[in-house]
């Protein structure tokens, strides 16, 4: 079971290391969210910063889409999702490889662009890194949990990269909205979040479980 | 069943919504024999080897693979199985090496790395190892589907049209491997609309139209050129 | 039809009747908002009737994956249409009495996003079940996003919840026990029980109109096959 999660994580680590194609695309994207939103609503620091929270998650869940996607169409291309599941391999286990990528792969786009982002905005975020990461992480644990087991499903249809965002971005709206709060929190903003926390804590635990389970019936042909 | 029956069907039939893929097929399998199924597009060639696959788990009638149920397949049923299509399986950003390393992990063989090394000299392609596979010539991805294929010394090969697409060579390292596998004890259950070459590599063939078996014949009773007439014969109905 | 199938659609005739009555003539008129108040006796069943919807079809997908018989799919099927019907309506009734009373036509009241958020959930639960090609397919892929969808409920609710608890905004309806009059209580009550007994009437004649769709398929399969099987005997 550990084995084949180390298995898939490190293929689809080594794809990417070698091509860079998730983390491109979902990089410039993000930059390019920021960059719009800077334009259209023309902010000073003091908004950028009440806001911030906002902009950055907005751009991670649409990046995150973009390495989503990626992720199941490069099993789709030459049949591999059908020799996964020939392998005598737990797929619950192919699900933690699938998803552990896929959170690694949205917690470095996310950690590039944030001291982009306080470029950009004239935010200071010193002091708040370490709060900051692990808010990045617990949203993109909660981000990618539902978001692997939805790309499965979107793959294996005739209009993936539509229905990915159509399906995760409604079930994603707890763990978003957490994740701004908190993120305002750290930077400022609010001045108690600890109930968001727990939400964030508690949507991780309930989706990584859900999807888990039901990622084996998203995988049939 | 007896012990050495690898697989049998028993009435095996499935819907698909609006067409019936299969009706009622029984056959079996054993232990070193080489089956080719026969059949035009959409005879339910595909469907059936996707049931004994295990790919399938909902379907009318039985299948008996290696003495168990496949609709209660396990890993250990599936460790048993290989697989091959005309999909390649293989990851176009993963050298070729690294390709059969994964497969090697996955399917938990003991000595992963050197195993998909060996398998790499076996089909010729060690001074492409650390070649990603995008840049593979067709042949020489064929070569590695099918050292994929046979990577974990499975019991029971199923073939989806195999030789589409193949050269003449090709289709000789092919038949090469499978006679191989087959001396060892191993069995194979083919699907093709290749005659010439489906006939020759088989101890026996059926043929599937409709969904329904229409034909069955040992390959040492029966001539190349009998069976073609009668194949002909069932395509024209 | 058998004679008791006529039962239910003569209780949904009947009490829809006597829910109208009330409604209409029964229930005081309220002394603030006046008489476009009533639209609440609309709004919280259609409400209460998409919240179920959705429940229901959490049990019948569940049900579907465990025994793969493809009615459950149907019913679930059935069951999210009409949600969003209902679904659509609570959306609809919403504005047209806020507009008049609070002078907005929307505001994100925690009830009302709470809709607007299972709306976008079952729609796209629609949308999936459009997209899929195969009936087992969608059926299991429907009610992989079914349970999923269902779970995410009490964790949208408490965001939103909390959200709003910053934001306070003109909140619908007040709650259940806020003081009403005893005769308002009493045509809600009446409403409510109308239409649940509305919604088990479409989801049955929608299950119901699946099924014969699968039955119709399955006759045109056999006929197939038996002109198959005349062909070859003639042979």
């Amino acid at each position: 079971m550990l084995r084949t999660i180390v298995t898939i994580l490190w293929k689809d680590l080594r794809i990417e290391l070698r091509t860079r194609d998730a983390l491109s695309a979902s990089f410039v994207f993000c930059v390019l969210v920021l960059v719009i939103f800077n334009f259209t609503l023309d902010l000073n620091a003091e908004e950028a910063r009440r806001l911030g929270g906002g902009f950055l998650w907005v751009s991670f869940a649409f990046g995150g889409i973009l390495s989503l996607n990626r992720s199941f169409a490069l099993e789709k291309a030459d049949g591999c999702s059908k020799s996964l599941m020939l392998a005598p391999a737990d797929r619950g286990a192919i699900y933690l490889g699938k998803f552990l990528a896929n959170v690694i792969f949205m917690l470095v786009t996310q950690v590039l662009i944030l001291p982009l982002f306080a470029i950009f905005f004239n935010v200071p975020i010193l002091p708040a890194i370490p709060l900051l990461v692990l808010i990045f992480l617990l949203g993109s644990i909660g981000f990618s949990s539902v978001g692997t087991l939805f790309s499965a499903m979107a793959a294996n249809t005739r209009m993936r990269e539509l229905l990915l965002p159509l399906l995760l971005l409604p079930v994603s709206i707890p763990v978003l909205l957490a994740a701004v709060k908190t993120t305002q929190y750290a930077l400022g903003v609010n001045e108690d979040a600890s109930d968001w926390f727990k939400l964030l804590i508690v949507y991780d635990v309930v989706f990584v479980t859900a999807s888990y389970l039901g990622f084996e019936y998203a995988m049939e042909e | 069943m007896t012990l050495s029956q690898v697989l049998r069907c028993d009435g095996v039939g499935k819907r698909f919504g609006k067409t019936t893929a299969l009706r009622s097929v029984s056959f079996s399998l054993d232990e070193g024999e080489f089956l080719t199924i026969f059949g035009h597009n959409g005879a339910g060639k595909s469907t059936l080897l996707n049931i004994v696959a295990t790919l399938i788990r909902s379907f009318d009638g039985d299948v008996a693979l290696f003495g168990g149920s496949a609709k209660k397949a396990d890993e250990d049923t599936r460790r048993s199985l290989g697989f091959m299509s005309h999909d390649s399986f293989l990851y176009d950003d993963l050298t070729t090496y690294e390709n059969l390393l994964f497969y090697a992990r996955l399917y938990a063989l003991s000595a992963p790395g050197d195993t998909a090394q060996a398998m790499l000299a076996r089909v010729d392609l060690v001074d492409k190892s650390d070649a990603v596979v995008r840049e593979l010539s067709r042949g020489m991805k064929q070569r590695l589907s099918l050292g994929r294929a046979f990577l974990h010394s499975p019991k029971l090969l199923l073939l989806d049209e195999p030789y589409t697409g193949l050269d003449e060579t090709a289709c000789a390292n092919l038949n090469a491997m499978l006679s191989e596998f087959t001396d060892a004890g191993g069995s194979v259950l083919m699907t093709t609309h290749d005659v010439d070459r489906g006939y020759r590599v088989a101890d026996r063939v059926l043929v599937l139209d409709r969904g329904r078996i229409v034909f069955e014949a040992e390959t040492s009773q029966m001539g190349l050129d009998e069976f073609r007439g009668h194949y002909r014969d069932i395509l024209a109905g | 039809m058998k004679s008791r199938d006529y039962i239910l659609p003569a209780l949904v005739f009947v009490g829809m009747l006597v829910a109208l009555y009330m409604i209409g003539f029964y229930a005081p008129v309220e002394r603030e908002q006046g008489i476009v108040q009533k639209i609440f006796y609309f709004h919280v069943p259609c409400a209460w009737v998409s919240f179920m919807a959705f429940l229901v079809v959490f049990v019948f997908s569940i049900r579907y994956l465990i025994s793969r018989d493809k009615r459950w799919d149907n019913r679930a099927a059935a069951a999210a249409e009409v949600g969003v019907l209902f679904c659509t309506l609570v959306l609809i009734t919403g504005p047209i009495w806020a507009k008049p009373v609070w002078g907005i036509w929307w505001t994100w009241d925690a009830r009302l996003t709470l809709t607007l958020v299972l709306w976008l959930i079952y729609v796209a639960y629609l949308l999936l079940r459009h997209y899929v090609t195969g009936d087992e397919k969608r059926a299991t892929l429907s009610a992989i996003l079914g349970i999923v969808g269902f779970i995410d409920v009490p964790l949208v609710y408490f965001a939103i919840r909390w959200w709003r608890t910053q934001h306070p905004q003109p909140v619908f309806g007040g709650g259940a026990g806020s003081g009403m009059d005893p005769r308002m209580a009493a045509t809600l009550w009446v409403s409510l029980a109308a239409f649940t007994l509305m919604f088990a009437y479409f989801v049955r004649v929608r299950s119901r109109q699946l099924a014969l769709e699968d039955e119709i398929e399955q006759a045109h399969q056999l006929a197939d096959e038996a002109s198959v099987s005349m062909r070859g005997d003639l042979r």
